[in-house]
């Protein structure tokens, strides 16, 4: 009883943080925002018994890629009005993505949400993740990894530059 | 100043320097503590009001006038002092006893202690010993006035003022 | 169930606001005796100075009635909210310490721990990787340069070295085989070659030594104090607050250190275990049979005492050592602690795997 009404007020904390956060113009605060979704997300995650997901959601997210995200704003120090931009072509193919998205993400929760489906037992727990990422899935995680090095190289390369 | 200290293994490692730099000073907090615990002091504070520091038998501090048996001061208005103070603070005024017309006596006598320099030449200088100094440094006042110290303060101070916790001894 | 966990929140925040509040005491008088001083002693009630430690109320006294002043420019509401994180960070984190052995009261199994979590030690970093939050708030709030910039420290410091804090205690993970920090603490119970405790600074020697700087420097204590660097940027992040406000983040230092002490404690230093105490008694030439009620006493004055020395130990590391240049903290945390973690990784990884055959 307690869970489901946690759940729900997670998901509205989480849709009402990210719409603020979107919505917002100062950009500090929609990186705040920002991380409230990332951490009402955790609590979904806490509440669906994948605690391990849970915390690491907020160790990497809300700690440290918020605190990133917060970082670059504060060192670009932008001004505000050059944020409000015209409406491009690039903007529109956005919005059209991002909506045919939405519906596709909607009809498959959806679907699911009919079928009912309950979370396999043992789930979430750090030794099954370890393990899944470590037989099933190791070569996504590999890639993954390569993936992160190609990143970690590029912005070494950017910053050498000068 | 070009610095040549190298590092080497040892300290490059790290470890051993910094526990080196704990041990001292723990040595400290511990010996410090063990003092404290058993009664002595552990530090090398005075706390002042409470607790003075000793001081130097040959101190230079405020100066009194010196009395002779009969409760008159010593003094015979020479200038001697006044003509020998570096910092020129003090300003005698002398005048003529009826009762003893030997000797002049000082009508005014002022040291302006807020310009004194503790130099001690006035003692030095003074034929009849008649002004000689103290231990005593608490020198604060409120006004300027107070600082020039007139010659009924500077005859009479020392018995009420002077915390008598060192004899005044071969001043 | 509900009631004991409320008597252990309360009984845990109550011990840690203590400790907060004692430690502004020990900090003056730990330096004062350190550096052959007196320390504060001034403040007296009715002649008595109790060693100063009136100093503490007057200090709070002072917190809450001076002016709390907020600069004009400054983001309000961040401003008023970026103190809260360090702080409720710092006291969240302890939920998942277990202060003493499970006793039994009635049937009932009650763990001396707020809550037992299957992946504590992960819960343990999430929680104090909140705690950056406030530092860069703060900064970036404040609307002055010298706050940004120490927000700005603070925030490149506190993630390098989370990453550096993640990796070094993974040799310890492998060794106990388990993230449940209360399991943890129990198999350091254990005895190595029969008569060494298997604390983890006996398994782990390694990343016991590099760990303490990196928890130091997550904790922005001295040598790891670049966020506040009074010498060169005033006072750092805090430096647009004042009154309460400040005494939150001061507060929270002081919880931070006390959560530390107890990290350390439980990770290296065995925890709530006495060593050679087991649940039915002394074992040592022998066994030594105690009666359950006083070794669950031993256990958790084992516990408090281990915890005290090492607030003590990190106190006295403050005044010990002067403060890294940065680009000195960079290298250690990305340079030198993160390669020999993953050295240490390796190496805990092939003892394992050649006494597991």
């Amino acid at each position: 009883m307690l869970a489901t009404m946690l759940i729900y007020i997670f998901g509205a904390l989480a849709i009402f943080s990210g719409l603020m956060m979107i919505l917002y113009r100062n950009p500090i605060h929609s990186a705040l925002w920002f991380g409230l979704v990332l951490f009402s997300l955790a609590g979904i995650y806490a509440l669906m018994q994948a605690h391990f997901l849970a915390l690491i959601q907020i160790l990497v997210y809300v700690g440290a890629i918020t605190v990133l995200i917060v970082y670059v704003i504060a060192l670009l120090n932008f001004d505000q009005r050059d944020l409000v931009g015209k409406v491009t072509i690039l903007k529109g193919i956005a919005v059209i993505v991002a909506a045919i998205l939405f519906i596709e993400l909607l009809f498959y929760v959806g679907g699911l949400y009919v079928k009912g489906i309950a979370p396999p037992p043992e789930f979430g727990k750090a030794a099954n993740i370890g393990l899944a990422t470590l037989t099933r899935y190791l070569f996504p995680f590999e890639v993954i990894s390569i993936l992160l090095l190609v990143a970690v190289v590029g912005g070494v390369y950017i910053a050498k530059k000068d | 100043m070009k610095y040549n200290f190298r590092y080497g293994w040892w300290e490059k490692i790290y470890y051993p320097e910094l526990i080196r730099g704990f041990y001292i000073t723990s040595r400290h907090f511990f010996s410090n503590l063990w003092k404290w615990i058993t009664g002595r002091k552990g530090a090398y504070t005075y706390q002042y009001p409470e607790e003075k520091r000793p001081i130097s038998p040959n101190f230079r501090g405020k100066h009194y006038l010196v009395l002779k048996e009969d409760g008159t001061p010593k003094c015979v208005a020479c200038y001697m002092c006044a003509t020998n103070c570096p910092a020129q603070c003090i300003h005698i005024v002398a005048g003529e006893d009826p009762n003893r017309p030997e000797e002049k006596y000082p009508v005014e006598f002022t040291i302006d202690i807020s310009r004194c320099i503790f130099c001690g030449y006035c003692v030095e200088a003074c034929p009849k010993d008649a002004i000689r100094m103290t231990y005593d440094y608490h020198l604060a006042d409120y006004t300027r006035e107070a600082l020039l110290y007139k010659k009924e303060k500077l005859l009479h101070w020392i018995e009420t003022e002077l915390d008598k916790d060192q004899p005044l001894i071969g001043r | 169930m509900f009631l004991i966990v409320i008597i252990k929140i309360l009984f845990v925040v109550g011990v840690l606001l203590t400790f907060a509040a004692l430690l502004t005491w020990v900090e003056r008088k730990q330096s004062a005796v350190t550096q052959d001083r007196v320390g504060a002693n001034r403040v007296q009630i009715l002649g008595i100075r109790a060693l100063g430690l009136f100093h503490i109320i007057t200090d709070a006294l002072k917190m809450f009635i001076k002016e709390d002043y907020v600069p004009e420019k400054v983001n309000k509401f961040l401003h008023f909210i970026a103190p809260l994180f360090p702080f409720f960070s710092a006291l969240a984190v302890f939920a998942v310490i277990p202060f003493g052995s499970p006793i039994k009261i009635g049937g009932r199994i009650v763990e001396l721990s707020i809550a037992r979590l299957d992946s504590g030690l992960i819960y343990l970093f999430a929680l104090s990787s909140l705690a950056v939050l406030g530092p860069v708030i703060a900064g970036w709030a404040s609307h002055e340069k010298y706050a940004l910039l120490g927000g700005m420290r603070a925030a490149a410091q506190m993630i390098s070295y989370e990453i550096a804090l993640g990796v070094s205690i993974i040799g310890v993970i492998m060794v106990y085989n388990t993230l449940d920090i209360s399991l943890i603490v129990e198999k350091q119970g254990e005895l190595l070659f029969g008569f060494l405790p298997k604390w983890g600074i006996f398994v782990q020697p390694l990343a016991f030594l590099l760990f303490l700087p990196a928890i130091i420097a997550e904790n922005k204590r001295i040598p790891f104090d670049l966020p506040e660097g009074e010498s060169e940027i005033v006072a750092g992040y805090f430096t647009e607050y004042s009154a309460m406000r400040w005494g939150m983040f001061f507060l929270a230092e002081f919880v931070e250190v006390a959560v530390v002490a107890a990290v350390l404690t439980t990770l290296f230093f065995g925890g709530w275990q006495f060593p050679y105490l087991f649940d039915d008694g002394f074992h040592f030439f022998g066994v030594w049979h105690l009666p359950y009620w006083l070794i669950v006493i031993i256990r958790i004055l084992t516990f408090f005492a281990k915890w005290i020395f090492g607030i003590w130990f990190l106190q006295q590391v403050r005044w010990t050592f002067p403060r890294f240049r940065y680009d000195q903290l960079m290298k250690l945390g990305w340079k030198i602690i993160l390669p020999w973690g993953l050295i240490n990784i390796a190496l805990t990884a092939i003892v394992i795997m050649l006494i597991n055959g």
